[in-house]
């Protein structure tokens, strides 16, 4: 796979439920450990298993460019040698086109048998009858306890997805442009980051990139800030709202934040970050991998986001999976699913191969996260995410808060017009 | 010549009239079959579309109910379209897009082609290199121009530092230039069709024509305005709804280059109408928007048809 095959794992989702429960917990709550795929698929899922020698082929939609992926190969490996006969067709979609294309398939007939994908449109696409629920697969797994509850996605009582990594973003700052600007130390609190912000661009540089596109890109980079200021969806003040708006157009209109930013997603501004040019990008854990590979020409780290008086949030994402609605045979899906994503070894596979960060609490508590400065920066994001409340209605919320934030940034509509919208929009519960 | 306008007269028999009757029908007959191919696809592939998309601006469809039964709710969908202020301000983007890629398009590739017309090296340059950028992928192109405009790209560094512009301008970042930079790309891969096709048209007025205009003494402008523009208005006229339809089509420079951003500034009819079906799930409000971009379509059309006539007259 190569590193910008992965750019899908900057798709992030939302996580509901208590962020500390992630995890990442690094004390250390390691649980059950078993981790092998013939144990984990056992009782109630394996007696709806088709015979080993069962020959058929597993459609799978996703907008990773997974087919080159070491992780995922391997775990069509490890599948395979179980059912040798099933072959992984694995269909490339683009991110922005997934639901889009899942709803339409329902039309056409050609519904997906799995779908690797952004969970937060799982309410949504079982309501569409594209998904199917994957309860009783996920009641028997035996390692189901190793997962906190905010990463298995639910409508009522019913599962419809579980996440297999975590991702989130933090503050990557280039120490070079720091020292030279005379920023003695990587800002903590909302006000420092101003200041540096100042120095830096009096210095002659580039301020901050943050993704402001009018979709989930652009929400999933700007509530952390509000959410700094103890906003969130549901309970979103006028004033508050409006007070963090004015922060950030005080920062473009002093051309610390680039108003370019409206058509650049994590990706983008990872790659303006890398030419040197700028201090500051709220970037994700999936490009560390990358970023660090292609040692750049400075020196730079990885920092938590400045404290607002609520203190510091971030957002968590990563993709789920989700079985297909009328598929043949969802037990091996889930099988498959659960190789791919659900056990110890995958996900320690896909942390080696992305840093995406692991959800079961045996992964999450490997030396490897601590041992590695940037990682443990991101867990300890991950330690103290923000929660989305958990309503059907969040899928449709990441589409208009992004497009607020698109059309303030833009400079279509001011302040106090983003914060009406804000709050007109989108404290419905 | 003599011996056989006769035999042809005296060969008809009685029952001609019947039997040309049943020629007639034979001949309807074969006329249907042979436009059944047609008429199926036409009837598949455009017309069942056409009442499905009606059909769903007057029902409430949504990604919950896409699949199954669609509630008829009258003009519920259009009225609440038609006062949606976003609606009015796009549509209005929409018909000054259209009439500037139509105006430019015409006047740049007209231009254009008066300066290409003659056989010399480097017109034949300047027009391969013409059917070059017409050929490029649209997506490719909106690739190119989005790095060429961004506040870092070599447009906005040359601005800088030749001093026209005290800072860089985010041309697709703000909405007094975004749908403006889109119309300039759209111009940028359309002219160069405009100017193939008009450069024909010009090369087909008779010589002995233009001579003559000479001869009389007209000077340049007077050729090109009394001899050229008349000689190819008909040309003009393909020309300009092809424009105006590619222009309306158009979707992938906005896709590629803004997302219809910010916020709706960059966006047209079309473009928001696929937002509204693709990405916020209301697909009878698309439904409704879709409609609307129908009548301006059929609109155009009429006008187009109107003045094609009058022509032929």
């Amino acid at each position: 796979m190569t590193n910008l095959s992965w750019r899908a794992f900057g798709r992030r989702t939302f996580v509901g439920g208590a962020a500390g429960a992630v995890a990442i917990s690094l004390t250390a709550c390691v649980g059950q450990g078993s981790t092998s795929t013939a144990t984990t698929t056992d009782a109630a899922s394996a007696a709806a298993l088709p015979s080993a020698d069962v020959t058929t082929t597993i459609k799978l939609w996703t907008y990773q460019t997974l087919p080159n992926a070491k992780s995922w190969d391997a775990a069509i490996t490890r599948f395979n040698a179980r059912f040798p006969n099933v072959k992984v067709d694995t269909t490339n979609i683009p991110y922005a086109e997934m639901t889009s294309k899942l709803v339409g398939s329902g039309i056409s007939k050609g519904i997906p048998d799995g779908v690797s994908y952004n969970p937060a449109d799982s309410a949504k696409l079982m309501e569409a009858g594209i998904i199917q629920e994957i309860t009783p697969f996920w009641n028997s797994f035996a390692d189901k306890g190793q997962f906190p509850d905010s990463v298995v996605w639910k409508m009522g009582d019913k599962v419809l997805s579980v996440q297999g990594y975590l991702n989130t973003t933090a503050i990557w700052y280039n120490k070079t442009i720091l020292d030279k600007a005379g920023v003695t130390s990587v800002p903590t609190t909302i006000e420092e980051f101003s200041a540096a912000l100042a120095k830096v661009k009096a210095a002659g540089y580039g301020g901050f990139l943050l993704a402001a596109t009018p979709d989930g890109s652009g929400e999933f980079d700007f509530l952390p800030w509000f959410y700094g200021y103890g906003q969130n969806y549901g309970a979103f003040d006028k004033a508050t709202t409006q007070t963090v708006f004015e922060n950030f157009g005080r920062w473009i209109d002093a051309g610390y934040i680039p108003k370019d930013v409206t058509n650049n997603n994590e990706d983008d501004n990872n790659n303006l970050f890398a030419s040197g040019k700028y201090a500051f990008v709220q970037n994700g854990n999936w490009n560390l991998e990358k970023a660090r590979g292609a040692k750049y020409s400075f020196e730079w780290g990885v920092a938590d986001f400045p404290a607002g008086p609520a203190g510091a949030h971030g957002i968590g994402g990563g993709e789920g999976f989700s079985i297909g609605a009328g598929t043949k045979y969802p037990a091996l899906v889930y099988n498959l699913f659960e190789e791919m994503l659900l056990t110890r070894e995958a996900q320690l596979s896909i942390l080696k191969e992305t840093g995406s960060l692991p959800t079961r609490r045996d992964a999450g508590a490997d030396t490897s996260i601590q041992s590695n400065a940037d990682l443990a920066t991101y867990a300890k994001v991950v330690s103290e995410l923000g929660a989305r409340p958990n309503s059907p209605k969040i899928s449709d919320y990441l589409n208009t808060f992004g497009r607020i934030v698109n059309s303030f940034v833009g400079g279509t509509i001011k302040a106090d017009q983003a914060a009406d919208q804000v709050v007109q929009q989108l404290n419905a519960p | 010549m003599i011996r056989t306008k006769p035999t042809v007269t005296e060969s008809k028999p009685a029952s001609a009239p019947h039997r040309r009757g049943g020629g007639h029908w034979r001949g309807a007959a074969q006329q249907l079959v042979f436009m059944a191919p047609a008429a199926i696809l036409l009837g598949v592939l455009s017309l069942y579309p056409i009442y499905l998309m009606v059909r769903m601006a007057l029902s409430d469809v949504t990604a919950a109910n896409l699949r199954g039964a669609w509630p008829f709710i009258g003009f519920s969908n259009l009225t609440q379209t038609l006062q949606d202020p976003t609606f009015r301000a796009v549509t209005l983007q929409t018909l000054v897009f259209l009439f500037g890629v139509l105006v430019f398009t015409l006047a740049v590739g007209f231009v254009w082609a008066m300066m290409l017309r003659l056989p010399t090296r480097i017109n034949y340059v300047a027009q391969t290199l013409m059917v070059f950028v017409w050929a490029l992928p649209p997506v490719v192109v909106g690739n190119v121009w989005s790095f060429l405009l961004s506040s870092s790209g070599p447009l906005n560094a040359a601005l800088v530092a030749g001093h026209v512009v005290p800072s860089p301008i985010p041309f697709l970042s703000q909405p007094e230039t975004s749908l403006l930079s889109i119309a300039a790309v759209t111009l940028w891969a359309g002219v160069p069709f405009a100017v193939l096709v008009i450069k024909s048209a010009i090369l087909d007025i008779p010589v002995d024509v233009l001579e003559a205009a000479r001869v009389d003494g007209a000077k340049p402008i007077q050729t090109v305005w009394h001899i050229i523009l008349p000689s190819i208005r008909p040309t003009l006229y393909i020309l300009g709804v092809l424009s105006v339809v590619g222009a309306f089509k158009g979707f992938d420079f906005i896709y590629v280059m803004t997302t219809g951003g910010p916020g709706a500034s960059s966006s047209t009819i079309p473009f928001l109408a696929y937002r509204t079906a693709f990405k916020d799930y209301q697909f009878g409000t698309a439904g409704a928007m879709s409609v609307l971009a129908m009548l301006i379509v059929l609109v155009l059309a009429t006008a187009y048809i109107v003045v094609v006539q009058r022509e032929e007259r």
